[in-house]
Protein backbone atom coordinates (compact mmCIF):
# COMPACT_ATOMS: atom_id res chain seq x y z
CA UNK A 1 0.00 0.00 0.00
CA UNK A 2 0.92 3.65 -0.23
CA UNK A 3 2.05 5.45 2.94
CA UNK A 4 -0.48 5.70 5.78
CA UNK A 5 -2.30 8.83 5.59
CA UNK A 6 -2.33 11.00 9.06
CA UNK A 7 -6.27 9.79 10.02
CA UNK A 8 -4.36 6.24 9.22
CA UNK A 9 -2.01 6.88 11.82
CA UNK A 10 -4.48 8.70 14.31
CA UNK A 11 -6.59 5.34 14.19
CA UNK A 12 -4.03 2.96 14.77
CA UNK A 13 -2.94 4.84 17.55
CA UNK A 14 -6.57 5.24 18.67
CA UNK A 15 -6.61 1.51 18.10
CA UNK A 16 -9.95 2.30 15.94
CA UNK A 17 -8.42 0.11 13.11
CA UNK A 18 -11.29 -2.14 13.64
CA UNK A 19 -13.79 0.83 12.50
CA UNK A 20 -11.59 0.93 9.23
CA UNK A 21 -12.44 -1.42 6.09
CA UNK A 22 -10.74 -4.96 7.23
CA UNK A 23 -8.24 -5.25 4.33
CA UNK A 24 -6.99 -1.53 4.88
CA UNK A 25 -6.73 -2.20 8.19
CA UNK A 26 -4.72 -5.42 7.24
CA UNK A 27 -2.64 -3.31 4.87
CA UNK A 28 -1.67 -0.74 7.29
CA UNK A 29 -0.18 -2.96 9.55
CA UNK A 30 1.82 -4.65 7.13
CA UNK A 31 2.92 -1.80 5.91
CA UNK A 32 3.53 -0.28 9.37
CA UNK A 33 5.69 -3.28 10.26
CA UNK A 34 8.09 -2.56 6.42
CA UNK A 35 7.91 1.49 6.34
CA UNK A 36 10.08 3.85 8.54
CA UNK A 37 9.03 7.19 7.32
CA UNK A 38 5.33 6.04 8.26
CA UNK A 39 7.12 4.75 11.71
CA UNK A 40 8.42 8.10 12.19
CA UNK A 41 5.32 9.56 10.97
CA UNK A 42 3.75 7.90 13.90
CA UNK A 43 5.73 8.90 16.62
CA UNK A 44 5.19 12.36 15.05
CA UNK A 45 2.01 12.10 14.93
CA UNK A 46 1.53 10.11 18.40
CA UNK A 47 3.11 13.63 20.16
CA UNK A 48 0.10 15.41 18.89
CA UNK A 49 -2.54 13.04 20.34
CA UNK A 50 -0.44 12.87 23.84
CA UNK A 51 -0.85 17.00 23.69
CA UNK A 52 -4.16 16.91 23.02
CA UNK A 53 -5.07 14.32 25.46
CA UNK A 54 -2.84 15.93 28.34
CA UNK A 55 -4.78 19.31 27.91
CA UNK A 56 -8.27 17.91 27.44
CA UNK A 57 -7.52 15.89 30.38
CA UNK A 58 -6.38 18.59 32.13
CA UNK A 59 -9.57 20.63 31.92
CA UNK A 60 -11.06 17.75 32.60
CA UNK A 61 -14.04 18.05 35.85
CA UNK A 62 -12.69 16.24 39.20
CA UNK A 63 -13.96 12.84 39.49
CA UNK A 64 -16.96 12.86 41.69
CA UNK A 65 -19.66 9.79 42.27
CA UNK A 66 -22.53 11.17 40.48
CA UNK A 67 -26.06 11.97 42.03
CA UNK A 68 -28.27 8.76 43.35
CA UNK A 69 -29.83 7.31 40.40
CA UNK A 70 -33.35 7.60 42.02
CA UNK A 71 -32.94 10.52 42.09
CA UNK A 72 -32.68 11.12 38.14
CA UNK A 73 -35.61 8.66 38.49
CA UNK A 74 -37.68 10.78 40.33
CA UNK A 75 -37.13 13.69 38.16
CA UNK A 76 -38.23 11.98 35.30
CA UNK A 77 -41.41 10.47 36.94
CA UNK A 78 -42.22 14.04 38.06
CA UNK A 79 -41.27 15.93 34.84
CA UNK A 80 -43.78 13.24 32.77
CA UNK A 81 -43.86 12.89 29.41
CA UNK A 82 -41.49 15.81 27.74
CA UNK A 83 -43.78 18.32 25.16
CA UNK A 84 -39.95 18.22 23.82
CA UNK A 85 -39.92 16.44 20.32
CA UNK A 86 -38.37 13.07 20.81
CA UNK A 87 -35.11 11.81 19.26
CA UNK A 88 -31.40 13.18 19.60
CA UNK A 89 -33.11 16.19 17.80
CA UNK A 90 -34.34 17.28 20.38
CA UNK A 91 -33.15 21.01 21.32
CA UNK A 92 -33.40 22.04 25.08
CA UNK A 93 -37.20 21.73 26.49
CA UNK A 94 -38.96 24.44 28.60
CA UNK A 95 -37.19 23.42 31.88
CA UNK A 96 -34.08 24.47 31.10
CA UNK A 97 -35.07 27.80 29.99
CA UNK A 98 -37.27 28.37 32.86
CA UNK A 99 -34.00 30.32 34.55
CA UNK A 100 -33.78 28.16 36.94
CA UNK A 101 -30.44 25.48 37.04
CA UNK A 102 -31.74 21.93 36.36
CA UNK A 103 -29.83 20.58 38.21
CA UNK A 104 -30.80 22.29 41.65
CA UNK A 105 -33.98 21.95 40.42
CA UNK A 106 -33.81 18.30 40.33
CA UNK A 107 -32.09 18.39 43.48
CA UNK A 108 -35.21 20.60 44.81
CA UNK A 109 -37.91 18.59 43.60
CA UNK A 110 -35.97 14.89 44.19
CA UNK A 111 -38.54 14.71 47.58
CA UNK A 112 -41.08 15.92 45.89
CA UNK A 113 -41.17 13.74 43.28
CA UNK A 114 -40.95 10.82 45.48
CA UNK A 115 -44.13 12.22 47.49
CA UNK A 116 -45.54 12.49 43.61
CA UNK A 117 -44.91 9.10 43.04
CA UNK A 118 -46.32 8.05 46.45
CA UNK A 119 -49.48 9.68 45.94
CA UNK A 120 -49.33 8.43 42.45
CA UNK A 121 -48.95 4.82 43.26
CA UNK A 122 -51.59 5.26 45.80
CA UNK A 123 -54.11 6.49 42.87
CA UNK A 124 -53.08 3.90 40.14
CA UNK A 125 -53.34 1.10 42.96
CA UNK A 126 -56.75 2.49 44.63
CA UNK A 127 -57.66 2.39 40.89
CA UNK A 128 -56.90 -0.92 39.94
CA UNK A 129 -57.77 -2.18 43.35
CA UNK A 130 -61.49 -1.00 43.19
CA UNK A 131 -61.55 -1.40 38.99
CA UNK A 132 -63.49 -4.53 38.77
CA UNK A 133 -66.20 -3.26 41.99
CA UNK A 134 -66.39 0.10 40.50
CA UNK A 135 -69.26 -1.02 37.69
CA UNK A 136 -71.49 -2.51 40.61
CA UNK A 137 -71.00 0.30 43.54
CA UNK A 138 -71.40 2.43 41.22
CA UNK A 139 -74.76 0.23 39.77
CA UNK A 140 -75.71 0.39 43.24
CA UNK A 141 -75.29 4.19 43.63
CA UNK A 142 -78.01 4.15 40.65
CA UNK A 143 -80.27 1.85 41.75
CA UNK A 144 -81.41 5.15 44.86
CA UNK A 145 -81.52 7.24 42.60
CA UNK A 146 -84.52 8.37 40.05
CA UNK A 147 -83.91 8.71 36.37
CA UNK A 148 -84.31 12.33 35.92
CA UNK A 149 -81.08 12.12 37.97
CA UNK A 150 -79.48 9.83 35.56
CA UNK A 151 -80.24 12.68 33.09
CA UNK A 152 -79.58 15.45 34.90
CA UNK A 153 -75.76 13.26 35.76
CA UNK A 154 -75.11 12.79 32.35
CA UNK A 155 -75.53 16.77 31.25
CA UNK A 156 -73.33 17.33 34.46
CA UNK A 157 -70.75 14.59 33.31
CA UNK A 158 -70.83 16.13 29.29
CA UNK A 159 -70.55 19.69 31.23
CA UNK A 160 -67.61 18.29 32.74
CA UNK A 161 -65.73 16.38 30.16
CA UNK A 162 -66.56 19.69 28.01
CA UNK A 163 -64.76 21.85 30.59
CA UNK A 164 -61.81 19.17 30.38
CA UNK A 165 -61.67 19.39 34.24
CA UNK A 166 -58.58 17.45 35.74
CA UNK A 167 -58.64 15.65 39.14
CA UNK A 168 -57.18 18.28 42.05
CA UNK A 169 -54.32 15.42 42.90
CA UNK A 170 -52.75 14.39 39.15
CA UNK A 171 -52.05 10.77 39.32
CA UNK A 172 -48.40 9.55 38.72
CA UNK A 173 -47.64 9.23 35.27
CA UNK A 174 -48.48 5.37 34.67
CA UNK A 175 -51.97 5.99 36.87
CA UNK A 176 -52.60 8.89 34.53
CA UNK A 177 -52.47 7.41 31.26
CA UNK A 178 -54.56 4.42 32.47
CA UNK A 179 -56.95 7.16 33.30
CA UNK A 180 -56.76 9.11 30.04
CA UNK A 181 -57.38 5.70 28.46
CA UNK A 182 -60.41 4.92 30.53
CA UNK A 183 -61.46 8.63 30.25
CA UNK A 184 -61.66 8.57 26.89
CA UNK A 185 -63.38 5.45 26.36
CA UNK A 186 -66.05 6.56 29.12
CA UNK A 187 -66.08 9.77 26.76
CA UNK A 188 -67.06 7.80 23.85
CA UNK A 189 -69.35 5.38 25.49
CA UNK A 190 -71.04 8.27 26.69
CA UNK A 191 -71.78 9.80 23.64
CA UNK A 192 -72.66 6.43 21.44
CA UNK A 193 -74.34 4.94 24.55
CA UNK A 194 -77.89 7.33 24.92
CA UNK A 195 -80.67 5.26 23.37
CA UNK A 196 -78.09 3.06 21.62
CA UNK A 197 -76.10 -0.21 22.83
CA UNK A 198 -72.76 0.80 24.03
CA UNK A 199 -70.34 0.66 21.34
CA UNK A 200 -67.53 -1.07 23.49
CA UNK A 201 -68.63 -4.47 23.38
CA UNK A 202 -65.79 -5.29 26.41
CA UNK A 203 -67.33 -2.43 28.66
CA UNK A 204 -70.91 -4.25 27.86
CA UNK A 205 -70.01 -7.11 28.50
CA UNK A 206 -68.08 -6.12 31.83
CA UNK A 207 -71.15 -4.14 33.07
CA UNK A 208 -73.64 -7.17 32.46
CA UNK A 209 -71.55 -9.26 34.08
CA UNK A 210 -71.80 -7.35 36.84
CA UNK A 211 -75.23 -6.27 36.43
CA UNK A 212 -76.44 -10.20 35.99
CA UNK A 213 -76.68 -9.31 32.44
CA UNK A 214 -80.19 -6.50 33.09
CA UNK A 215 -78.42 -3.10 32.66
CA UNK A 216 -80.79 -1.14 30.90
CA UNK A 217 -79.50 1.77 28.35
CA UNK A 218 -80.09 4.75 30.77
CA UNK A 219 -78.80 3.13 33.55
CA UNK A 220 -75.40 2.40 31.89
CA UNK A 221 -75.66 6.49 30.50
CA UNK A 222 -75.49 7.64 34.17
CA UNK A 223 -73.24 4.76 35.14
CA UNK A 224 -70.85 5.95 31.73
CA UNK A 225 -71.19 9.56 32.90
CA UNK A 226 -70.88 9.12 36.89
CA UNK A 227 -67.39 7.53 35.82
CA UNK A 228 -66.59 10.44 33.37
CA UNK A 229 -67.19 12.95 36.87
CA UNK A 230 -64.93 10.80 38.80
CA UNK A 231 -62.17 10.68 36.91
CA UNK A 232 -62.59 13.99 35.43
CA UNK A 233 -62.95 15.09 38.94
CA UNK A 234 -65.13 17.79 37.69
CA UNK A 235 -68.24 16.63 38.88
CA UNK A 236 -69.49 18.54 42.20
CA UNK A 237 -70.65 15.93 44.72
CA UNK A 238 -74.32 15.71 45.88
CA UNK A 239 -74.76 18.56 48.74
CA UNK A 240 -74.21 16.51 52.19
CA UNK A 241 -76.81 14.76 53.35
CA UNK A 242 -77.64 16.41 57.58
CA UNK A 243 -75.17 15.42 59.97
CA UNK A 244 -77.49 12.54 61.78
CA UNK A 245 -78.25 10.89 58.56
CA UNK A 246 -75.00 10.69 57.59
CA UNK A 247 -74.36 9.61 60.76
CA UNK A 248 -76.54 6.70 60.41
CA UNK A 249 -75.95 6.18 56.92
CA UNK A 250 -72.32 5.76 58.00
CA UNK A 251 -73.01 3.43 61.20
CA UNK A 252 -74.76 1.09 58.35
CA UNK A 253 -72.15 1.41 55.73
CA UNK A 254 -69.06 0.90 58.01
CA UNK A 255 -66.77 -1.81 58.15
CA UNK A 256 -67.90 -3.78 61.25
CA UNK A 257 -64.90 -5.27 62.69
CA UNK A 258 -65.75 -9.29 61.64
CA UNK A 259 -67.02 -7.96 58.04
CA UNK A 260 -65.10 -5.26 56.92
CA UNK A 261 -65.09 -6.17 52.67
CA UNK A 262 -68.35 -6.45 52.36
CA UNK A 263 -69.03 -3.25 53.48
CA UNK A 264 -66.46 -1.45 52.85
CA UNK A 265 -67.49 -1.46 49.04
CA UNK A 266 -71.00 0.03 50.09
CA UNK A 267 -69.01 2.78 52.13
CA UNK A 268 -66.97 3.41 49.47
CA UNK A 269 -69.94 3.95 46.92
CA UNK A 270 -70.61 8.06 48.07
CA UNK A 271 -66.91 8.45 48.62
CA UNK A 272 -65.54 7.44 45.72
CA UNK A 273 -65.13 10.94 44.33
CA UNK A 274 -63.92 12.72 47.44
CA UNK A 275 -61.24 10.08 47.95
CA UNK A 276 -60.20 10.43 44.25
CA UNK A 277 -59.78 14.12 44.64
CA UNK A 278 -58.75 14.60 47.83
CA UNK A 279 -56.89 12.09 49.82
CA UNK A 280 -55.14 9.62 47.91
CA UNK A 281 -53.92 6.16 49.26
CA UNK A 282 -50.11 5.62 49.20
CA UNK A 283 -50.05 1.98 49.51
CA UNK A 284 -46.59 2.44 50.75
CA UNK A 285 -45.22 1.03 54.68
CA UNK A 286 -43.59 4.30 55.39
CA UNK A 287 -46.42 6.34 56.33
CA UNK A 288 -46.73 3.72 59.16
CA UNK A 289 -43.75 5.43 60.92
CA UNK A 290 -45.58 7.66 63.02
CA UNK A 291 -47.81 4.69 64.56
CA UNK A 292 -44.78 2.72 65.28
CA UNK A 293 -42.63 5.84 66.83
CA UNK A 294 -42.41 5.40 70.50
CA UNK A 295 -43.97 8.58 71.22
CA UNK A 296 -45.43 10.22 74.31
CA UNK A 297 -49.49 11.39 73.80
CA UNK A 298 -50.27 14.09 76.08
CA UNK A 299 -54.35 14.59 75.93
CA UNK A 300 -55.64 18.06 75.28
CA UNK A 301 -58.96 20.01 74.05
CA UNK A 302 -59.59 20.26 70.47
CA UNK A 303 -58.98 24.10 70.11
CA UNK A 304 -55.66 23.72 72.13
CA UNK A 305 -54.86 21.22 70.00
CA UNK A 306 -55.39 23.09 66.88
CA UNK A 307 -53.84 25.64 68.25
CA UNK A 308 -50.53 23.09 68.80
CA UNK A 309 -50.60 22.76 65.24
CA UNK A 310 -51.78 26.01 64.03
CA UNK A 311 -53.98 24.31 62.12
CA UNK A 312 -57.87 23.17 62.66
CA UNK A 313 -57.96 19.75 62.79
CA UNK A 314 -59.17 16.70 60.48
CA UNK A 315 -61.80 14.55 61.49
CA UNK A 316 -64.59 12.69 60.64
CA UNK A 317 -67.72 14.77 61.50
CA UNK A 318 -69.81 11.81 62.19
CA UNK A 319 -67.73 9.98 64.33
CA UNK A 320 -67.62 11.00 68.33
CA UNK A 321 -64.61 12.11 69.26
CA UNK A 322 -62.88 9.95 71.95
CA UNK A 323 -59.41 11.98 72.57
CA UNK A 324 -57.52 14.68 71.14
CA UNK A 325 -53.95 14.42 72.07
CA UNK A 326 -50.34 16.44 71.30
CA UNK A 327 -46.86 15.17 71.29
CA UNK A 328 -43.71 16.51 69.34
CA UNK A 329 -40.58 14.72 67.37
CA UNK A 330 -37.70 16.21 66.45
CA UNK A 331 -39.23 19.86 66.79
CA UNK A 332 -41.99 18.40 64.57
CA UNK A 333 -45.67 18.82 66.09
CA UNK A 334 -47.79 16.39 66.09
CA UNK A 335 -51.55 15.85 66.81
CA UNK A 336 -53.68 12.57 67.24
CA UNK A 337 -57.60 12.46 66.90
CA UNK A 338 -58.83 9.13 68.34
CA UNK A 339 -62.40 8.96 67.10
CA UNK A 340 -64.96 5.91 67.64
CA UNK A 341 -66.44 3.83 64.99
CA UNK A 342 -69.58 2.21 64.92
CA UNK A 343 -67.69 -0.97 65.54
CA UNK A 344 -66.54 0.26 68.66
CA UNK A 345 -63.24 0.11 67.49
CA UNK A 346 -60.90 3.04 66.95
CA UNK A 347 -59.62 5.23 64.07
CA UNK A 348 -56.56 7.40 64.60
CA UNK A 349 -55.70 10.44 62.59
CA UNK A 350 -52.60 12.04 63.35
CA UNK A 351 -51.45 15.64 61.67
CA UNK A 352 -47.96 16.86 61.58
CA UNK A 353 -45.97 19.14 59.97
CA UNK A 354 -44.16 17.82 57.54
CA UNK A 355 -40.28 17.52 58.35
CA UNK A 356 -36.86 17.07 56.81
CA UNK A 357 -36.67 13.78 58.22
CA UNK A 358 -39.98 12.83 57.24
CA UNK A 359 -38.92 13.83 53.55
CA UNK A 360 -35.29 12.09 53.92
CA UNK A 361 -37.30 9.12 54.80
CA UNK A 362 -39.61 9.05 51.65
CA UNK A 363 -36.93 9.42 49.14
CA UNK A 364 -34.92 7.18 51.48
CA UNK A 365 -37.80 4.45 50.82
CA UNK A 366 -38.23 5.33 47.55
CA UNK A 367 -34.43 4.63 46.45
CA UNK A 368 -34.63 1.25 48.65
CA UNK A 369 -38.26 0.55 46.39
CA UNK A 370 -36.63 1.66 42.57
CA UNK A 371 -33.42 -0.97 44.05
CA UNK A 372 -36.31 -3.67 44.35
CA UNK A 373 -36.57 -5.70 41.23
CA UNK A 374 -39.99 -5.59 39.94
CA UNK A 375 -43.24 -3.97 40.58
CA UNK A 376 -42.97 -1.99 43.85
CA UNK A 377 -45.76 0.39 44.34
CA UNK A 378 -47.98 -2.21 43.48
CA UNK A 379 -46.53 -4.88 45.15
CA UNK A 380 -46.89 -2.70 48.14
CA UNK A 381 -49.98 -1.94 47.79
CA UNK A 382 -51.21 -5.60 47.39
CA UNK A 383 -49.02 -6.48 50.38
CA UNK A 384 -50.46 -3.43 52.83
CA UNK A 385 -53.96 -4.87 51.72
CA UNK A 386 -53.16 -8.64 52.39
CA UNK A 387 -51.27 -7.20 55.69
CA UNK A 388 -53.78 -5.19 56.45
CA UNK A 389 -56.33 -7.53 55.99
CA UNK A 390 -54.55 -10.33 58.35
CA UNK A 391 -53.69 -7.61 61.15
CA UNK A 392 -57.19 -6.01 60.87
CA UNK A 393 -54.95 -2.79 60.90
CA UNK A 394 -54.73 -0.25 57.72
CA UNK A 395 -52.69 2.45 57.42
CA UNK A 396 -52.54 5.28 54.98
CA UNK A 397 -51.17 8.64 54.67
CA UNK A 398 -51.12 11.94 52.79
CA UNK A 399 -50.19 15.38 52.68
CA UNK A 400 -52.81 18.05 53.27
CA UNK A 401 -52.54 21.74 53.58
CA UNK A 402 -48.63 20.66 54.00
CA UNK A 403 -49.40 19.01 57.17
CA UNK A 404 -48.24 15.19 56.97
CA UNK A 405 -51.60 13.26 57.82
CA UNK A 406 -51.66 9.71 58.74
CA UNK A 407 -54.61 7.48 59.62
CA UNK A 408 -54.94 4.08 61.51
CA UNK A 409 -58.00 1.71 62.06
CA UNK A 410 -58.42 -1.96 62.37
CA UNK A 411 -60.25 -2.10 58.66
CA UNK A 412 -59.12 -2.91 55.51
CA UNK A 413 -57.06 -0.38 52.89
CA UNK A 414 -60.70 0.22 50.90
CA UNK A 415 -62.70 1.12 54.59
CA UNK A 416 -59.89 2.96 55.57
CA UNK A 417 -59.95 5.16 52.29
CA UNK A 418 -63.08 5.34 52.27
CA UNK A 419 -63.11 7.09 56.09
CA UNK A 420 -60.12 9.38 54.82
CA UNK A 421 -62.40 10.77 52.47
CA UNK A 422 -64.53 11.57 54.84
CA UNK A 423 -62.32 13.74 56.87
CA UNK A 424 -62.65 17.52 57.26
CA UNK A 425 -61.18 20.05 59.02
CA UNK B 1 -35.36 -1.13 32.94
CA UNK B 2 -34.63 0.94 35.49
CA UNK B 3 -31.69 -1.28 36.21
CA UNK B 4 -30.53 -1.02 32.63
CA UNK B 5 -30.96 2.37 33.15
CA UNK B 6 -28.94 2.74 36.22
CA UNK B 7 -26.30 0.69 34.74
CA UNK B 8 -25.60 3.11 32.06
CA UNK B 9 -26.18 5.89 34.02
CA UNK B 10 -22.95 4.53 36.43
CA UNK B 11 -21.27 3.48 33.25
CA UNK B 12 -21.70 7.18 31.14
CA UNK B 13 -21.81 9.69 33.85
CA UNK B 14 -18.14 10.56 33.87
CA UNK B 15 -17.80 10.33 29.96
CA UNK B 16 -20.91 12.49 29.49
CA UNK B 17 -19.24 15.02 32.34
CA UNK B 18 -16.30 15.82 30.42
CA UNK B 19 -17.86 16.01 27.12
CA UNK B 20 -20.13 18.76 28.83
CA UNK B 21 -17.18 20.18 30.48
CA UNK B 22 -15.32 20.90 27.63
CA UNK B 23 -18.79 22.20 25.98
CA UNK B 24 -19.76 24.53 29.03
CA UNK B 25 -16.63 25.15 30.83
CA UNK B 26 -18.60 24.83 34.23
CA UNK B 27 -18.42 22.15 36.19
CA UNK B 28 -21.85 22.64 38.03
CA UNK B 29 -23.47 23.72 34.99
CA UNK B 30 -21.85 20.58 33.33
CA UNK B 31 -23.52 18.25 35.96
CA UNK B 32 -26.50 19.81 35.72
CA UNK B 33 -26.46 19.34 32.25
CA UNK B 34 -25.69 15.71 32.37
CA UNK B 35 -28.88 15.14 34.86
CA UNK B 36 -30.49 17.23 32.68
CA UNK B 37 -30.02 14.79 29.56
CA UNK B 38 -30.91 11.65 31.69
CA UNK B 39 -34.02 12.83 33.11
CA UNK B 40 -34.83 13.51 29.10
CA UNK B 41 -33.27 9.77 28.04
CA UNK B 42 -35.80 8.55 30.54
CA UNK B 43 -38.46 10.28 29.61
CA UNK B 44 -37.58 9.61 25.78
CA UNK B 45 -36.74 5.84 26.38
CA UNK B 46 -34.51 6.07 23.19
CA UNK B 47 -33.17 3.01 21.56
CA UNK B 48 -30.01 3.40 21.17
CA UNK B 49 -29.42 5.34 24.62
CA UNK B 50 -25.69 6.49 24.49
CA UNK B 51 -26.42 7.47 21.12
CA UNK B 52 -29.31 9.69 22.20
CA UNK B 53 -27.35 10.69 25.54
CA UNK B 54 -24.82 12.32 23.85
CA UNK B 55 -26.73 14.01 21.02
CA UNK B 56 -29.05 15.74 23.74
CA UNK B 57 -26.18 16.81 25.60
CA UNK B 58 -24.49 17.90 23.05
CA UNK B 59 -27.72 20.10 22.20
CA UNK B 60 -28.45 20.96 25.85
CA UNK B 61 -24.92 22.27 25.78
CA UNK B 62 -25.30 24.62 22.57
CA UNK B 63 -28.71 26.10 24.28
CA UNK B 64 -26.45 26.63 27.28
CA UNK B 65 -23.53 28.60 25.21
CA UNK B 66 -26.61 30.66 23.83
CA UNK B 67 -27.66 31.62 27.19
CA UNK B 68 -23.94 31.71 27.93
CA UNK B 69 -23.57 35.04 25.82
CA UNK B 70 -25.63 37.01 27.16
CA UNK B 71 -23.68 36.41 30.70
CA UNK B 72 -20.35 37.07 29.01
CA UNK B 73 -19.73 40.64 29.29
CA UNK B 74 -20.57 40.74 33.42
CA UNK B 75 -18.22 37.34 33.79
CA UNK B 76 -15.79 39.13 32.11
CA UNK B 77 -15.98 42.14 33.79
CA UNK B 78 -15.49 39.42 37.29
CA UNK B 79 -12.87 37.52 34.81
CA UNK B 80 -10.88 40.64 34.55
CA UNK B 81 -10.74 41.31 38.54
CA UNK B 82 -9.63 38.18 39.57
CA UNK B 83 -6.78 38.23 37.00
CA UNK B 84 -5.97 41.49 38.51
CA UNK B 85 -6.20 39.70 42.06
CA UNK B 86 -4.37 36.64 41.17
CA UNK B 87 -1.36 38.70 39.27
CA UNK B 88 -0.13 40.54 42.57
CA UNK B 89 -0.81 37.20 44.68
CA UNK B 90 1.23 33.95 44.24
CA UNK B 91 -0.33 31.70 41.90
CA UNK B 92 -2.23 28.73 43.44
CA UNK B 93 -3.13 25.55 41.93
CA UNK B 94 -6.56 26.45 41.25
CA UNK B 95 -5.75 29.41 39.78
CA UNK B 96 -3.34 27.57 37.20
CA UNK B 97 -5.61 25.02 36.78
CA UNK B 98 -8.31 27.91 35.74
CA UNK B 99 -5.81 29.26 33.38
CA UNK B 100 -5.09 26.74 31.45
CA UNK B 101 -8.72 25.79 31.10
CA UNK B 102 -9.02 28.70 29.82
CA UNK B 103 -6.30 28.39 26.85
CA UNK B 104 -8.12 25.48 26.13
CA UNK B 105 -11.30 26.63 25.52
CA UNK B 106 -9.75 29.33 23.31
CA UNK B 107 -8.25 26.93 21.87
CA UNK B 108 -10.89 24.54 21.25
CA UNK B 109 -12.70 27.76 20.06
CA UNK B 110 -10.04 28.00 16.74
CA UNK B 111 -11.36 24.58 15.88
CA UNK B 112 -13.92 23.96 13.19
CA UNK B 113 -17.15 23.12 14.70
CA UNK B 114 -16.80 19.21 13.14
CA UNK B 115 -13.47 18.59 14.29
CA UNK B 116 -14.13 20.40 17.79
CA UNK B 117 -17.06 17.51 18.05
CA UNK B 118 -15.53 14.68 17.40
CA UNK B 119 -12.60 15.29 18.99
CA UNK B 120 -14.61 16.27 22.50
CA UNK B 121 -16.72 12.95 21.59
CA UNK B 122 -13.53 10.82 21.19
CA UNK B 123 -12.26 12.29 24.43
CA UNK B 124 -15.92 11.12 26.36
CA UNK B 125 -14.98 8.14 24.99
CA UNK B 126 -16.70 7.46 22.51
CA UNK B 127 -15.79 4.94 19.44
CA UNK B 128 -15.17 5.86 16.02
CA UNK B 129 -18.43 4.29 15.05
CA UNK B 130 -20.45 5.87 17.55
CA UNK B 131 -18.70 9.65 16.41
CA UNK B 132 -19.40 9.09 12.74
CA UNK B 133 -22.81 8.06 13.96
CA UNK B 134 -22.96 11.65 16.14
CA UNK B 135 -21.42 13.69 13.78
CA UNK B 136 -22.41 12.18 10.39
CA UNK B 137 -19.28 11.47 8.91
CA UNK B 138 -17.59 8.36 7.81
CA UNK B 139 -15.84 6.27 10.44
CA UNK B 140 -13.38 6.10 7.83
CA UNK B 141 -12.82 10.25 8.08
CA UNK B 142 -12.78 10.17 11.84
CA UNK B 143 -9.26 9.55 12.36
CA UNK B 144 -8.34 11.99 9.55
CA UNK B 145 -10.66 14.41 11.11
CA UNK B 146 -9.25 13.78 14.78
CA UNK B 147 -5.57 14.37 13.14
CA UNK B 148 -6.79 17.58 12.36
CA UNK B 149 -8.39 18.48 15.23
CA UNK B 150 -5.53 17.22 17.97
CA UNK B 151 -2.72 19.05 16.55
CA UNK B 152 -4.54 22.16 15.62
CA UNK B 153 -5.47 21.80 19.47
CA UNK B 154 -1.86 22.00 20.59
CA UNK B 155 -0.57 24.01 17.79
CA UNK B 156 -3.92 27.19 18.85
CA UNK B 157 -2.54 26.30 22.80
CA UNK B 158 0.81 27.08 22.29
CA UNK B 159 1.00 29.80 20.00
CA UNK B 160 -1.49 31.49 22.96
CA UNK B 161 0.84 30.00 25.94
CA UNK B 162 3.77 31.76 24.26
CA UNK B 163 2.04 34.88 23.08
CA UNK B 164 1.56 35.30 27.43
CA UNK B 165 5.05 34.30 28.26
CA UNK B 166 6.02 37.15 25.65
CA UNK B 167 3.55 39.89 27.34
CA UNK B 168 4.56 38.77 30.72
Amino acid sequence: MSHATEGDLHAYLDGALHDLEPERAAALREHLQVCSDCRARLSEEKRWRDGAIDLLGSVAPAAAEPPPFADILAAAELAGPSDAPAGPSAGVSGRVHSGRRPGRRLTELAWAASLLIALGAGWMGRSLMTETGELERLRGLEQNRAAPESVELRQAGEETMARGNRPAEEPGDAGKAELDVRRDQLRTDAVARPGTPPANADAKGQAEAQSGGAAESATESAETTRQAELFDGGAEEDSPAPEEAARQKLAESLPESEAVDADAADMAVDDVSAADAGFARTGLDAEGAVFKANLSWMPVSREDAAHWLSHELLTVPELPIVEVAISSSDGARLVRVTQRLPSGSVLEVVEQAADPGWADAVGGRLRNEQAAPAEPKRQSADSRAQDGAAARTAVIADVREGLYVSLRAPVTPDSLAALASRLRR
Amino acid sequence: MSADWARLYESTYADLLRFLMSKVWDEERARDLVQETFVRALEHQPDNPRAWLFSVAANLARDEARTAIRRKRHLTLLKSEEEARASVSNRSDPAEKEERREGVRQALGHLSERDREALLLWNAGLSYSEIAEQTGLSPGAIGTTLARARKRLVEEYDAMETDRVARN
